[in-house]
């Protein structure tokens, strides 16, 4: 008999009310029970060509119909396994990526990628599987051998313990080459650590992978700033191969009035709020200008610290480049949305923050991004009262670790120039995840990482 | 990573460490003293004493509480093409002086506003002044082509206003999380162009700041003023 398709009944995550969740920086998607994710993952057609669908939507490549054939199986280590054949980090990826443009997005009863048609129902709820078995592992105590390859003798430092230095360092680590991590922070994880709130990923999670990592007999340096506290050239002398993945995360600010008092970067607040545990005075109400992940995560916790939250975006909702159920829970928690509005100035009043002036947009033609130009209403001026301004306009490079190396090419943005195998124009420089590509998703830094890892071990064997 | 050694007393107090253990840093680099779990940061200049590198914290901290050593940051003073230099600060500048002071072979002079008892403590020389206006006679007086100023940023614009002929560098005091330049929370315009305290500074030539944002941006002041 063949198997019937289930198109709509997609299992549904449980989630803590809006309510609830604004109270607590805890996670408010609580996952799948077990009964819930077998029976999510007998959805799944298990396609023979996916590898033209939700393998290639994803840009990490998971054998997604082989882990969740496993789960159908009960056979969750087998899944876990199959899962880090290619992501290293199952519960963050579950977690942080945007699955609905990427594998969900291309899952056939959702969208038929190789007819390109939309189809007519609700995809494989990939990412809360992955989650699923990544947690239950986790969560369990189930240790999974992971034995490297006898030593190399070589010796790999890699600049930065975000998702492409940890994706770089696991896959080094595995061939057998003696892996130091120089992290700035006192943490491992990157934006993962002090960027993304705890109520999106848990921090016992970047936890659990820490220990995993020291398995591997990865050393990591904290507290060393490359470029100040160590020179990158130092660095590049001592060891055989360097991977610069230094991030994108410098906060970006940019508008009239930014130099008043109560003006954040989100990088500020979310630093400061993620990882010093602090309570940042944002006042009564805040506004946050922007429309990506870094907005959301910025509205996130400043519901949560009890102020009135405002996000500006200059664009729609549609082209936006935060996942659209985000919109829906931060607007659930409270949250104002105000689209197709771009702000022009902050206010002030004795050196503070007293309001922020707007103007309304509407779509115009398509730019150089394929998306509408938000182009100006005439006399559609207004102001938004409020106490904070935050800005989450998106990253620029911090080139602090190799502004002294000119012999590193930078482009026109100041991130770093690669060829085709991450290599540097310096020899035996590698670098990889944002610092090449300028801010992107976890994922991507972190495939990129894996990849970069490939090259740098055919560099130190010298089979190039 | 540097292992603490043992606290001298409490108030503000000393750490020491065992020099072995610390990263060797460059005249005028500070490091971030981090304490508890949420590893809350305070920036302290480094000095030697008695063969061992020194932090000063100021207040009521708890040093089995230190959960870690980050740096050194910042860039590097260079005092090269200068042959006569005065430094003025108060109390809570003595650190940085210390620290300018160690970092090469050239003569300073110090002066301090008020009294200080860190000062007396580790047997440092230097001229009391009253007033800041003081510090425009000593450059007259003694010909100084550069003035270092720190303690407090009140200090140093003080130091700016008066016009002087020497040259002035001042060590900029605002909050500081990280080291690494990410955050933007220690942004000072210099030159009308945003330059971050964390990892630019903390050094600027004073004339270039400015000022009025620097104090209008005096986000958790008193915090950071004890540095």
């Amino acid at each position: 008999m063949p198997k019937k398709i289930r198109y709509f009944d997609r299992n549904k995550e449980p989630f803590l009310s809006p309510e609830e969740r604004v109270k607590t920086f805890k996670e408010y998607a609580l996952g799948f029970s077990v009964n819930m994710a077998v029976d999510e993952a007998k959805r799944c057609l298990f396609c023979k060509d996916a590898e033209k669908r939700c393998i290639k939507g994803c840009p990490i490549h998971v054998d997604i119909p082989g882990f969740i054939k496993k789960i159908t199986e009960g056979d969750l280590v087998g899944a876990y396994k199959k899962i880090i054949e290619t992501d290293i980090f199952p519960s963050i990826c579950g977690r942080v990526c945007p699955q609905e443009r990427q594998c969900e997005g291309s899952c056939i009863l959702y969208y038929d990628t190789v007819r390109n048609r939309k189809n007519k129902g609700l995809p494989v709820s990939i990412g809360a599987l992955e989650k699923f078995v990544g947690d239950f592992i986790r969560i369990s105590g189930i240790e999974i051998e992971e034995i490297p390859d006898p030593p190399t003798g070589k010796r790999v430092a890699i600049i930065g313990a975000g998702p492409a230095g940890l994706g770089c360092a696991y896959d080094l680590a595995m061939k057998g080459h003696k892996v130091y991590v120089y992290e700035a922070l006192p943490k491992i994880g990157g934006v993962m650590t002090y960027g993304i709130p705890s109520a999106r990923l848990s921090k016992e999670i970047i936890d659990y992978e820490y220990e995993r990592f020291k398995k591997l007999g990865v050393e990591f340096i904290f507290g060393c700033v490359v470029g100040r506290s160590k020179s990158l050239r130092e660095i590049i002398n001592e060891y055989d191969a360097v991977f610069i993945a230094s991030g994108y995360g410098r906060g970006r600010l940019g508008l009239k009035g930014d130099d008043l008092e109560n003006v954040y970067s989100a990088i500020e607040v979310l630093m400061r709020v993620n990882l010093f545990g602090e309570r940042v005075d944002l006042g009564k109400k805040t506004v946050i200008i922007g429309g990506g992940f870094t907005a959301i995560d910025a509205a996130i916790t400043a519901l949560r610290l009890g102020v009135e939250t405002h996000v500006v975006y200059r664009r729609t909702r549609e082209t936006s480049s935060a996942r659209q159920e985000e919109w829906d829970h931060i607007k659930e928690e409270g949250a104002f949305i105000h689209w197709l509005t771009q702000p022009v100035e902050i206010l002030g009043e004795e050196g503070k923050v007293r309001g922020i002036k707007c103007i309304k947009m509407t779509l115009g033609e398509k730019d150089e991004s394929g998306r509408p130009r938000p182009v100006p209403v005439p006399n559609s001026e207004h102001i938004i009262d409020c106490d904070s301004v935050i800005f989450a306009i998106g990253q620029d490079p911090n080139p602090v670790s190799y502004e002294d190396v000119p012999e590193i090419k930078r482009d026109k943005w100041g991130g770093i120039m690669v060829n085709e195998r991450y290599e540097t124009t310096l020899e035996g420089v590698f670098a990889g995840g944002d610092v090449i590509s300028g801010g992107d998703t976890v994922v991507k830094a972190l495939a990129q990482g894996r990849e970069a890892a490939k090259f740098i071990h055919e560099y130190l064997m010298g089979t190039k | 990573m540097v292992r603490i050694e043992r606290q001298e007393k409490k108030g503000y107090f000393f750490i020491k460490t065992d020099k072995g253990n610390i990263t060797p840093w460059k005249r005028g680099q500070y490091f971030i003293i981090r304490f508890g779990n949420n590893y809350k940061g305070i920036p302290s200049f480094p000095f030697e004493m008695g063969g061992e590198t020194v932090f000063i914290i100021y207040g009521e901290k708890d040093i089995e509480n230190i959960s870690n050593i980050e740096g050194p940051c910042g860039k590097p003073l260079n005092l090269s093409g200068y042959s006569r230099i005065l430094f003025v600060c108060n109390d809570k500048g003595i650190p940085a002086f210390m620290n300018v002071k160690q970092g090469g072979k050239e003569h300073i002079d110090l002066l301090i506003l008020g009294s200080s008892e860190l000062a007396e403590e580790l047997g440092v020389n230097y001229k009391r002044i009253n007033y800041l206006e003081e510090v425009r006679e000593e450059v007259n007086r003694n010909n100084y082509d550069l003035v270092i100023s720190a303690g407090d940023n009140e200090i140093s614009k003080g130091i700016e206003d008066l016009n002087i002929s020497a040259e002035h560098i001042a060590c900029v005091y605002t909050p500081i999380r990280d080291g690494t330049g990410l955050c933007l929370i220690c942004r000072v315009y210099v030159k009308g162009e945003m330059r971050l305290n964390c990892v630019d500074g903390r050094w600027f030539i004073a004339r270039d700041i400015d000022w009025d944002k620097l104090k209008a941006s005096k986000k958790e002041k008193a915090e950071c003023l004890r540095r």
